[in-house]
């Protein structure tokens, strides 16, 4: 088995009298991409940024690289950001620089990597997500898809240890899902370490290593894509699903979908389960 | 004609003279001592010869003559005595003789007992006080050839003397007294330079000028003199109203030409024509407006420095809390600032705060640096809490710390989202400097004020002044504005954060 990168112990976080993560332990190793579902507020995205310590836990440890970076101090703390990347919903793209320059920003600023080789890594970066030719336009000037893309490439640039998304293919519209969750498939493909949480169930069932069902607060399910998505579960889990598979099939019978969409959706629903 | 009229009027004068007229020379064009009212010559001078007519006697009247002519009409017998506001002169002793003077005007220094003066060679290189526009400071400009601090009134420069802002004034003696009355601190010199006017007399005539001693001394003891003082200066002071707005009414049918040739003078007399120095007046705009410029644009740049650091302290408290102690006094800053008035932070910099800094422009600059930073700061704290979390949530999860993001991600934004409001402050700022005349120091708008001190026309150099104002701001607009379609031509559509 491969080492061990993030070892998380007993995590906790409140906001004031909200208790949102109760005690998560969880080890994440070395090339695997570990997927997060599970009903909305039970704390996926929490727990997501809690990682790179966008969030200051409240209690419990979080060991990487052989330190406890709940307890590091700022500077540690910059380090250890600059070592994992995140890939957001909203793709926070910086709007006032070009896109070469969203991407060799942190290269330059935080490991000061020189110009001329971070526009080349960039550059090479941008080749395999087919977005070359966008190096010199700003943001707005992409389409969604395109930005993720973008976003992933930023992250990429940083060379980190792991890579963690918080549904990167949510803000798309569906025809541009697929694009970069093709990205993301490659990524994984190339052994990079990624924690995602989506709403893909094809994606997680296909691509991912383990899948972590959240609820409440705590790891409520853990199992490979085949124990989460090919047995009939009781409680939460089996409700989630269940529900999950209704919406996409009362989406499809409601017909306020493409066509594209509706074939998309089609596919979804008949690698699941059914959990009726 | 002239040469007939001539003819007559001496014959006239003879004539009188003969049977019994005081005649007075004098040239009526130097109010309150004499001056035309009508046809009529009157004024101070008049009042005293007609009292020694009467003294002696006699029937009097007043001759209207050249100054030039005044002293050798009395030479020659034309008149009996002159006067004309005679300054007793060595020169003029030899060919009359002069009575008593009736007046004695001039300036001189006002100086702190602890700094006492002794003789004008002190005052050479020092910073000397003067009310703008009046002989002080002439005095100071052609003798001394220096520039004094101009302060709008004598009390004022005084005040700024006991502040230790200049280390003596010059004034009139009359103002001069009044600051000194019930100051103890203060103290008067002698006479810089004086002017005493007399009545002149043909040499010889000792008789008529006992009487004249004996009239001056007469008429200054019971209090004549003093209220003939009074009236003709209020007198002449409305003429000259009344003269210049008649004159304005009687433009007749070349009145574009008149208009036009007045126009030509007056731009002589406020742009061209040297002033003390030597130089032309339109130097005092030129160097103003290199003060303004200068306070301006050191001032934007202080208050962009210091609205930079308290906007990101205030900013970042509002959003994360950070830095309680810093945002509690940025708070106190801002409500100071915001709080008084622009001219009373200037004042009270220069008079309280930084009363030994002697640069007038660094007081300027950090007067209004303060005052601008707090403006700018609560304009860029908008733009910094307007900026989406992401972007600040981005920079950090790539490694970036705080202040590298704020420097690097959040300003830029918040920068261009703000722009218009922070053009608008700077436009404001630029045009509120036109206050530092309050602390002496010359700016466009002093410059100004000192022409028009100066020649007492006051359209030309305020519309010239307003003028250039109006360049500036438009200029700057305009450049500002080339700034935001560039920012808007490659940046991100400012109202959209979803990027
Ligand atoms: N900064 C915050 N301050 C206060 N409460 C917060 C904050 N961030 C999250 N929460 C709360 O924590 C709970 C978990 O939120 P979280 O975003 O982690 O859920 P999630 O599983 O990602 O949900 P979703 O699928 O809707 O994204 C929610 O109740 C949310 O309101
Ligand atoms: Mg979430």
């Amino acid at each position: 088995m491969a080492e061990t990168l993030l070892k998380i112990d007993n995590l906790k976080k409140s906001f004031g009298k909200l208790d949102v993560l109760k005690g998560l332990s969880t080890e994440i190793r070395k090339g695997e991409v570990v997927v997060m579902i599970g009903p909305s507020g039970g704390g996926k995205s929490t727990f997501l940024r809690c990682m790179n310590l966008l969030e200051q836990p409240t209690s419990g440890s979080i060991v990487f690289d052989g330190i406890d970076i709940v307890k590091a101090d700022e500077k540690t703390k910059n380090r250890v950001r600059s070592e994992m990347g995140m890939v957001f919903q909203h793709f926070n793209l910086f709007p006032h620089l070009t896109i070469l320059d969203n991407i060799t920003l942190a290269p330059r600023l935080v490991k000061g990597v020189a110009r001329q080789e971070a526009e080349a890594k960039a550059m090479e970066l941008l080749g395999r997500v087919g977005l070359s030719e966008k190096a010199s336009a700003y943001p707005q000037q992409l389409s969604g898809g395109q930005k993720q893309r973008v976003a992933i490439v930023r992250s990429l640039a940083m060379e980190p240890k792991v890579m963690l998304f918080d549904e990167p293919t949510s803000a798309l519209d569906p025809e541009m899902v697929g694009e970069v969750l093709d990205v993301m498939k490659d990524l994984a493909k190339n052994g990079m370490t990624m924690v995602v949480v989506t709403h893909e169930m094809r994606f997680a069932r296909d691509v991912a290593s383990r899948v972590l069902f959240l609820e409440g607060g705590r790891i409520a399910n853990e199992g490979t894509p085949d124990e989460i998505f090919g047995t009939l579960h009781e409680g939460r889990l089996g409700e989630f699903l269940g529900k999950v598979h209704g919406e996409i099939r009362d989406i499809i019978s409601d017909n306020v979908v493409t066509r594209e969409e509706a074939r998309r959706l089609k596919t979804l629903l008949d690698e699941m389960p059914d959990q009726d | 004609m002239k040469k007939a009229a001539f003819a007559l009027c001496s014959v006239l004068l003879a004539l009188s003279g003969i049977a019994g007229t005081l005649t007075m020379a004098t040239e009526a064009t130097f109010p309150p001592y004499e001056f035309l009212c009508g046809q009529e010559i009157v004024g101070i001078d008049v009042e005293i010869c007609r009292a020694v007519a009467r003294k002696l006697g006699k029937a009097f009247r007043a001759e209207n003559m050249d100054f030039d002519s005044v002293i050798p009409a009395v030479i020659s017998g034309k008149a009996d005595i002159a006067a004309s506001g005679i300054t007793i002169t060595e020169d003029r002793r030899k060919n009359v003789d002069f009575s008593i003077p009736y007046v004695t005007t001039g300036i001189v220094v006002i100086y702190r007992k602890a700094d006492p003066y002794k003789n004008a060679d002190q005052l050479k290189g020092k910073k000397i006080g003067v009310q703008s526009g009046t002989t002080s400071d002439a005095y100071v400009l052609e003798t001394l050839k220096q520039e004094p601090e101009r302060f709008k009134s004598t009390p004022e420069a005084c005040a700024a003397m006991l502040a230790g802002r200049c280390e003596f004034v010059i004034a009139d003696i009359d103002p001069a007294k009044n600051c000194v009355q019930g100051e103890t601190s203060l103290a008067l010199s002698g006479f810089l330079s004086s002017e005493s006017y007399a009545v002149a007399v043909a040499k010889g005539r000792q008789d008529l000028l006992a009487a004249v001693n004996d009239t001056i001394a007469a008429v200054k003891a019971d209090g004549r003199l003093a209220k003939w003082i009074a009236d003709y200066t209020a007198e002449s002071g409305r003429l000259k109203e009344k003269g210049s707005a008649s004159a304005a009414s009687v433009q007749s049918p070349s009145w574009l030409a008149t208009a036009w040739q007045s126009l030509r003078d007056d731009f002589y007399l406020c742009f061209l024509k040297p002033a003390g120095d030597g130089t032309p007046r339109g130097m005092y705009l030129v160097r103003g407006l290199g003060v303004t410029l200068h306070v301006a644009l050191a001032a934007i740049l202080l208050g962009l420095f210091i609205g930079f650091i308290v906007a990101v302290v205030r900013a970042s408290h509002d959003k994360y809390g950070y830095f309680p102690f810093l945002s509690t006094v940025s708070k106190i800053y801002l409500t100071i600032i915001r709080g008084t008035p622009m001219v009373v932070q200037l004042l009270i910099t220069y008079y309280i705060i930084l009363r030994t800094v002697d640069s007038k422009v660094l007081i300027a600059i950090l007067a209004f640096g303060i005052n601008s930073g707090a403006y700018q700061a609560e304009i860029l704290r908008a733009g910094i809490l307007s900026i989406d979390p992401g972007q600040m949530e981005a920079g950090r999860a790539l490694g970036l710390s705080y202040w590298r993001t704020m420097l690097k991600i959040i300003l830029p934004q918040a920068v261009r989202n703000v722009l218009p409001a922070l053009g608008n402050e700077f436009i404001v700022l630029m045009k509120d400097t036109s206050i530092v005349g309050y602390i002496a120091l010359i700016d466009l708008a002093k410059g100004g004020d000192i022409i028009r001190s100066q020649t007492y026309s006051v359209y030309l150099p305020y519309l010239t002044v307003a003028a250039i104002y109006l360049v500036l701001v438009m200029t700057f607009t305009w450049l500002l504005g080339k700034l935001e379609r560039h920012l808007r031509n490659t940046g991100a559509d400012p109202v959209r954060n979803d990027s």
